[in-house]
Order: C-alpha cells, then sequence, then structure tokens
C-alpha cells in the first residue's frame, strides 16, 4: 500500500497540546508515523491506518481537532524551512488563515450535532438597484 | 556566497524552479524566500496598493515588504508566469516599491514552463554582478587615463578617456578577437596621443572579454549588459533616473531598462538575425551602398512602397530583391529594409520590456539614421542617439575601470 | 466531507503521489511536462504556463468529482495552488459539469460560521439519498 501523509490541526479553541494527542495516539496503538508540529501533528502511513487514528484522535476532543490530506512527508528537505533558507512551506498561510476559524467552526459543528442554535436565515445580499440608488442620490445630495 | 531573494509566482506550478536553483547554483548564488507572517500579507498588499487577488502574488509582494523592511538579502529577482497580466502588474508594482525604499540590486523575468538555462544564468549572473560591484557600479565619473574596449561579435571597439572625457577611439570589423583589440587599441591610442605604458587602467568587454581580458591583462573582465548600461548613462547624460537602452548589434540586440545607470530588467535576442545589424547589411550589399548610406538613403524613401511578407534575413531579403528587380527606388527598398529590423526588434524584444523614459539608442547601427527613424515610428517617442553611439561598451568599460585601477 | 461521510478529493494527496515517487525528480512539486500537457485538456494554451500546470493537477479532480462545496472568498484559501485565475477556471468547469454544487462564503463571523456548517450538513447529508 501506498503512504499517504494527514496533517492534524489543534483548534486553537481546544485544551489539547500536541504533545498530549501524540501520547494518546501512541497509547491507543496506531501504526501510522507522527510528528509533533506547532499546530498539531503531521502523519505518516497507509490510508486504513490514517483513518483510524483520526478516529482516535477526536476521541480526545470530537470538536477540536481537524484533519486534512498533506502531500510531503513529514521533514521533507525540499520544502523544509531550514533547507529553503527560513520560508515556511508553501501552503503554510492557508493553513494558518485556516487554524483562526476553527473554534468557530467547532463550536457550529457541535451545536449542529446537538440539535441546537437557530434556524438558517435564508436572506441574501444583493446589489441595489439603480433606481433606488438615484433616489437615494436625490435624497442626499440635493 | 550571493544570497538572491526569490520574488515570484507559478515557479513550482511550471516545474521550473529546480532550475532556477540550478541557475542560481552554478554563479555562485543562493535563492531563498523571505519569510512573513500571515497578518503581514494583507499589510503589505495594501501598502504597496495593487489589490491582486491571487493568494501567490499577495505572498510575493509581503515578501517586498519584508526585504524593504530589513530581511537580509544581496539582490532580488522578480519572476511570474509569461502572459499573465495581474503577474506582470504585481512585479512592476513589486519593482517600483523596493527600488523606492532599498538599494538592492534587482532583475525581473518572466518564465515559460521551458526556459533556457543560458537565460537564466544571464540574469543570475548579472544579480551576482550588481551585487558584488554594486559601489564600482554607482561610479558616474570617470578618472585618470583609462582605456575601454568593446570586443562585439561583428566590430570591436576602443576608447581612451582622460578625466571623464572620450580622447581617442577606434572601431573596425571583429576579425580575430585579440588582433582586432591590439588594433583599434592603436588607433585609438594614436588619436588621443597617448602611448601605452601611460595607460592607468583597462577594462574589457564584450563576446571576446574573456579572451581579452587574459591577453591584455585587462584590469575588469565585465559582461556587456552593465557595462552598455554605464556606459549609455555617460554618454547620454541620463546617470540619474529611469531610460530604457536599445542596442542593436551586430548579431544580436539588447534592450535594458535602467534605474540611475544600473540596468533592472532585460532581455536578449541572438537567434534571428532579421533583428540585427546583419539584416541591414545583407541589404546594403545587394544595394551595392555601405550601411551608413542605406540608413541616410531609407531617409528618403517610403518603406510602404515595398512589399515585405518577412522579417527573416532569408526571406525578407529576398522581399527586398524582388523588389528591386520589379522597379523599386532604392531608397524605399532602403527604408523597408529598416522598418523591417526596427519591427522584428518590436515585436521580439520591447513585447517583454516595459518601456520608461528617455529611449536611448546605442551601438553601431544607432548610427544608421533611418533605423533610428523608423524605431521613432514604430515606438511614438521620440529616441535619443547620443554622440559616440557605436562605444557605449567601450566608454562603459573605460569609465567603470577607473574604479579599480591600481 | 469525512465527518458527514464523504470522500474529499484533496490536492495534498495528489502532490502525495508526486513527490513520493522515486522516479520523479523536479523539486519542490515534482510537476512533470506530462502535467502542464494534461492542463491542455482544461485551460488553453494561451494560459499561463502556471496556470496550466495547476489545472494539469486540478483538472483530473474536477473530472473524477460528483459534488462541490465552493467556499469563496477565501483570500488564502486553495491550498498551495495559489492563482486565482486557476481557481476560476476550476469552478467554471465545475458549474458545467452540472453536479450538485454548494457555495458559501468564507466565515467572518460565529454567525457566519453557522452559517456555514449548517448549509454544509445539510448539502451533505442531501447527496446521501
Amino acid at each position: 500500500m501506498r503512504k499517504e501523509g494527514r496533517i492534524l490541526v489543534i483548534s486553537p479553541g481546544s485544551g489539547l497540546t500536541p504533545e498530549a494527542l501524540c501520547r494518546h495516539l501512541v497509547e491507543r496503538g496506531v501504526k501510522v508515523g507522527l510528528k509533533e508540529t506547532c499546530f498539531g501533528l503531521v502523519l505518516e502511513g497507509e490510508e486504513e491506518a490514517l483513518r483510524g487514528a483520526l478516529e482516535k484522535a477526536r476521541e480526545l476532543d470530537r470538536y477540536g481537532v481537524f484533519s486534512k490530506p498533506r502531500g510531503y512527508p513529514p521533514g521533507d528537505p525540499r520544502i523544509c524551512r531550514a533547507s529553503k533558507g527560513g520560508s515556511p512551506r508553501m501552503g503554510f498561510h492557508f493553513l494558518d488563515y485556516e487554524l483562526e476559524k476553527l473554534p468557530l467552526i467547532g463550536e457550529a459543528l457541535r451545536e449542529l450535532e446537538e440539535g441546537r442554535g437557530a434556524e438558517l436565515k435564508g436572506e441574501e445580499r444583493r446589489k441595489l438597484p439603480l433606481g433606488e440608488l438615484k433616489q437615494v442620490l436625490a435624497e442626499e445630495v440635493p | 556566497m550571493t544570497r538572491i531573494a526569490q520574488l515570484s509566482c507559478g515557479t513550482e506550478w511550471s516545474g521550473v524552479q529546480a532550475m532556477l536553483e540550478k541557475a542560481a547554483g552554478m554563479v555562485g548564488a543562493e535563492l531563498f524566500f523571505p519569510e512573513v507572517d500571515l497578518e503581514d500579507i494583507d499589510r503589505a498588499v495594501e501598502e504597496v496598493g495593487l489589490e491582486v487577488q491571487s493568494p501567490n502574488l499577495r505572498l510575493m509582494i509581503a515578501r517586498a515588504k519584508a526585504l524593504a523592511e530589513g530581511v537580509p538579502a544581496d539582490a532580488a529577482f522578480i519572476l511570474t508566469c509569461f502572459r499573465c497580466a495581474e503577474g506582470v502588474l504585481a512585479k512592476h508594482a513589486v519593482r517600483r516599491y523596493l527600488q523606492e525604499r532599498t538599494s538592492l540590486p534587482l532583475v525581473m523575468y518572466s518564465f515559460t514552463e521551458k526556459p533556457k538555462l543560458g537565460e537564466l544564468l544571464l540574469r543570475m549572473e548579472a544579480l551576482v554582478t550588481l551585487a558584488e560591484k554594486k559601489t564600482l557600479l554607482a561610479r558616474e565619473k570617470q578618472e585618470g587615463l583609462t582605456l575601454g574596449i568593446d570586443s562585439g561579435s561583428s566590430t570591436t571597439k576602443a576608447v581612451v578617456m582622460r578625466d571623464n572625457e572620450v580622447v581617442g577611439t577606434g572601431w573596425i570589423p571583429t576579425t580575430e578577437v585579440v588582433e582586432a583589440a591590439e588594433r583599434v587599441k592603436r588607433e585609438a591610442l594614436a588619436q588621443a596621443g597617448v602611448k601605452e605604458g601611460e595607460i592607468e587602467g583597462v577594462g574589457v568587454t564584450g563576446y571576446g572579454r574573456f579572451l581579452l581580458g587574459e591577453a591584455m591583462k585587462a584590469d575588469l573582465v565585465q559582461e556587456e549588459l552593465t557595462v552598455v548600461s554605464k556606459g549609455t548613462a555617460f554618454l547620454s547624460g541620463v546617470q540619474r533616473g529611469e531610460a530604457t537602452v536599445i542596442d542593436i548589434g551586430g548579431l544580436d540586440n539588447k534592450v535594458m531598462t535602467l534605474l540611475n545607470g544600473i540596468p533592472d530588467s532585460f532581455t536578449m535576442g541572438g537567434v534571428c538575425a532579421g533583428s540585427s545589424g546583419r539584416f541591414l547589411e545583407l541589404a546594403a550589399s545587394r544595394l551595392g551602398v555601405d550601411v551608413p548610406t542605406l540608413g541616410r538613403l531609407a531617409l528618403k524613401g517610403n518603406p510602404e512602397k515595398v512589399r515585405m511578407d518577412s522579417y527573416c534575413a532569408i526571406f525578407g531579403i529576398q522581399d527586398l530583391v524582388s523588389g528591386l528587380a520589379s522597379g523599386s527606388a532604392r531608397e524605399d527598398v532602403a527604408a523597408a529594409a529598416c522598418r523591417s529590423v526596427a519591427r522584428q526588434v518590436f515585436e521580439t524584444q520591447l513585447q517583454e520590456i516595459d518601456l520608461r523614459l528617455p529611449v536611448i539608442e546605442v551601438g553601431g547601427t544607432a548610427l544608421v539614421e533611418g533605423l533610428v527613424k523608423e524605431m521613432r515610428e514604430i515606438l511614438k517617442v521620440d529616441i535619443r542617439v547620443p554622440n559616440l553611439p557605436q562605444f557605449g561598451g567601450a566608454v562603459g568599460a573605460a569609465l567603470l575601470v577607473s574604479g579599480v585601477r591600481g | 466531507m469525512e465527518r458527514f461521510g464523504h470522500t474529499p478529493l484533496s490536492l495534498g494527496r495528489e502532490i502525495g503521489e508526486r513527490v513520493r515517487d522515486p522516479g520523479l525528480d523536479n523539486p519542490p512539486l515534482n510537476l512533470t511536462e506530462e502535467d502542464l500537457v494534461r492542463g491542455l485538456r482544461y485551460v488553453s494554451i494561451e494560459a499561463p504556463s502556471g496556470v496550466r500546470g495547476r489545472m494539469g493537477v486540478l483538472g483530473p479532480l474536477v473530472d473524477q468529482a460528483e459534488a462541490a462545496v465552493v467556499v469563496r472568498n477565501t483570500a488564502y484559501a486553495f491550498g498551495c495552488s495559489g492563482c486565482f485565475r486557476a481557481g476560476l477556471q476550476v469552478l467554471y468547469l465545475l458549474r458545467r459539469k452540472g453536479i450538485p454544487i454548494l457555495e458559501v462564503e468564507y466565515p467572518s463571523t460565529r454567525e457566519e460560521a453557522r452559517g456555514m456548517v449548517r448549509r454544509i450538513a445539510e448539502f451533505l447529508g442531501g447527496l446521501k439519498g
């Protein structure tokens, strides 16, 4: 079987640490390679084993651990900060950007699964018709 | 090791990143990406003022800001995909931003998925030269008594300069590189009334520079892009501010954009005789005149009267011959030859560069009046031709070597 | 996607296949001429090389897609692809396919996040049947 990579991201809203998450997965006997990072873990292994690891990770914090596939193996020199003169790998800023929203997403997921939360508002933004804009102009600039 | 900051979009996805790194390594340089934080990106885009949408271009702008704020680098290489409008706008915005805030040497480039290694090497080499010889390149005044030789593909030029003035020149067709250089040297020295032993420094440039450098024990051996730029800035009195230099040579042509006499972008032709002086030589020989005479004839002719379907040195010349055979006036044929070269330079070289005023034409072909007239008509701007335009490279070499002599 | 029982088509996984192939050596992405040529199936040769290279990898993902969730206004999203124009083309090709598509805005507030999650959940739930 071909190996794949996974990023496990711990939401900033979670009390979990990468170290605790890593220890948990090791204790639960997952058969994947693990590497701690500042935002969570990088995993490497076969598809089935990765899925298992993800499920076990969510046992700790169902709404605080998120995941997505990662292309490069952990510590790959082709994109490693150290060997590229200091800049992060491609896609790092994307992850950083997503990270900010994870507490909101986690909370929304929890409410959804617990059957709480307000109904969806169907209101949509639309452009003001020209006629109305003209009217506003006439009112504001006599 | 010269550290070159890479400001780019699309190199990984065009499959050219590895080649870039290889080219940098070959000239003793190292590429790196300046580090930025996520929150810097929007701020940088706002500061630079160009609201590009592509995340990679936004990142490129943020990296430029990091450089302006002091991330250590010796030079910057700014590159985006060829034909990307958003990339072109971002590239020039970044270039201006850095030029206004730093004195970093920079070079721009548009790449396709198959860039030529030679093209990349030329740019990397220029960046390394610009970085390593920054102080030397800042020189605007020639001092003492120096000799500059430009060993070109079709002619060899020499100048003797004394206290910021050209006092002797020599110009002959290139035969054997060293022999031709010795002859122009003697000519220039004789005209200046100077003995060889009195010369305080020798600078060489052009195709034959490495051979000449050894044979003449030159004090400065440098590629022609920076040297011609300096020489042109000197001859035309445009040492400060922006300029575009067009140098149509015997076998190739160069176009450079300058800021304060130092190039930041350039293109080089060299695979098409139709965009070089060679085309004019062929046309002139068909008319039985020399190239300067062809240029003067062209001023009196109307290029529209000769049908030309090709810019090619084979087929285009064939068109001119057909024109002559069917009774076209020699003046019209001469004008059509000049227009053909001007158009080919425009269509192949000037598409890849931002035209900055003033536009200055140098090289031997700048003396061909009909060609300059056609360039003016195509570009719709005035084109300056300084005195002694054929000596741009030699003057640049004499000027720069006065900073390294002794 | 996975929480709701679906399989995401991932650019990361595509890149993973390339960078783990010992036969390829064109770092960092190991993009090949073949990828750029494949790009021509999804975008004209007039497009810049970077767009063609991206489409050579993203295009086959569009081919495999049975449904799509489009998150709009994501300044830094789109992973390591990073080209707004390639993003436009992917969206265009998805729309042309006639598969179910949900378009949501990237959230700024708690309320918007809630709305986005609910819409996606509802959409994914509807796909099952």
